[in-house]
């Protein structure tokens, strides 16, 4: 989708929605393959993906997210100096601690390349709203 | 200051205010009080009207104050730089807000919205505004475009926008193609955007924008040059038009995408049918 833009982008952000109804159980809705495409060498310096929740959801918490960690440390890469993730929940009525103690884990048990990356500056963070009542 | 604006020559001066303007317009607003020299050099940046903004923490005019305005100091009307207008219908029973609208001859940046709430529609092609309105969209010094909340928008209208670098859509609708028309003395050349936000309930208008050719075959809008954009996702439609979008785009620099996650992943996968989806 952006590969004609691959010699002048420099920022992309993304904020992705996902409920329960989301296909293919990816949190990251095929964002990495996309990624993938860019591994010639791209000049992209900054990444900010924003993922929402939406109230009392749920995701996936396993390998879908190291796909991205993987996309983005290949050698075409070598412009990139941040990658923000944030993922948002808010809760009603579930119970959310299990969720968000996986999720907090991500940087350890799958983004392993990233979060040690002395050139990529990763920002990683899962915080949590009290969905409004209507 | 006297010693200063002879140090400098008035277009010296004239070139810092520019330059000035472009980042920080407070300043350009001390700048206005220094002397009656810089004066009229800084007020051709600092005239910002808002009309009938219920949402603005500075002053907002009514069709009837900026009527009065231009009436007792009508200079003004050629330093506005800035209109930002949120469409009361009940000011088409008096023909001055047209009048005020048509005072104004060097609008840069131009803002129009209408506001769901009110329950009534503001159709592009059918208000007493319109001709006001059109008239505004053909100055070249305008650059920025921001259009919220309007029905039956027409392609070709933007036709005069020669300048136009910066457009942005939310909650708009767009008339059949079918109402098109492009004047014979409409320009060849097709406007080339910098900046282009598609905000949601936008598809039909971007669909319009990325498919229009003026009569010669150029397109009305040549989105080559774009290199920030925004799209947010909201219903199926969301996805064909940005899809279409993105295919015209070679020189992005900056990409902003918002939505779902089942319509974010058939955006970048078009594989993902949304019947195979659901």
């Amino acid at each position: 989708m952006v590969a004609p833009s691959l010699q002048t982008l420099t920022h992309l952000r993304v904020d992705i929605w996902i409920d329960d109804d989301s296909p293919n159980d990816d949190p990251l809705s095929g964002l990495p393959s996309e990624l993938e495409e860019l591994n010639h060498k791209n000049i992209i310096e900054n990444i900010t993906i924003g993922i929402f929740v939406v109230t009392d959801s749920t995701c996936k918490r396993g390998d879908e997210w190291g796909r991205l960690d993987k996309a983005l440390t290949r050698s075409g890469w070598s412009a990139l100096k941040q990658v923000t993730l944030t993922v948002r929940l808010a809760r009603y009525e579930a119970d959310y601690d299990e969720l968000v103690k996986a999720l907090r884990n991500l940087p350890e048990t799958q983004f392993p390349i990233l979060s040690s990356s002395k050139t990529v500056e990763f920002i990683f963070s899962v915080p949590t709203t009290w969905a409004e009542t209507g | 200051m006297l010693a200063s604006t002879q140090l400098f020559p008035t277009d010296i001066v004239e070139i810092i205010i520019d330059v000035l303007a472009a980042d920080d317009i407070q300043s350009v607003k001390s700048c206005a009080l220094v002397c009656h020299a810089f004066l009229p050099l800084c007020r051709n940046h600092i005239f910002s009207i808002r009309l009938n903004d219920p949402t603005s923490r500075f002053r907002s005019h009514t069709a009837r104050t900026f009527g009065r305005l231009l009436s007792t100091t009508p200079g003004i009307a050629d330093h506005i730089r800035n209109l930002k207008y949120c469409v009361d219908v009940e000011d088409f029973k008096n023909p001055s807000l047209c009048d005020s609208l048509k005072r104004i001859t060097k609008l840069q940046s131009f803002s129009v919205w209408h506001y769901s709430s009110m329950r009534t529609k503001f159709h592009w092609n059918n208000n007493p505004s319109q001709p006001a309105l059109l008239r505004l969209l053909r100055f070249p010094t305008l650059t920025r475009l921001l259009l919220f909340g309007i029905d039956n928008i027409v392609a070709s209208d933007f036709t005069p926008c020669i300048n136009l670098k910066e457009l942005e859509i939310e909650h708009v609708t767009a008339a059949d193609a079918q109402s098109n028309d492009f004047l014979s003395t409409s320009s060849e050349k097709p406007i080339r955007l910098s900046n282009f936000s598609a905000g949601l309930q936008s598809a039909t208008v971007t669909t319009q924008l990325c498919m229009t050719q003026r009569p010669n075959g150029t397109p009305l809008i040549d989105f080559t040059d774009l290199t920030r954009i925004s799209v947010k996702l909201q219903y199926p439609d969301s996805v064909e038009a940005s899809r279409e979008l993105f295919k015209q785009c070679i020189q992005l620099a900056s990409v902003y995408i918002h939505g779902m996650s089942l319509l974010f992943s058939t955006l970048i996968v078009p594989d993902n049918s949304f019947a195979s989806s659901a």
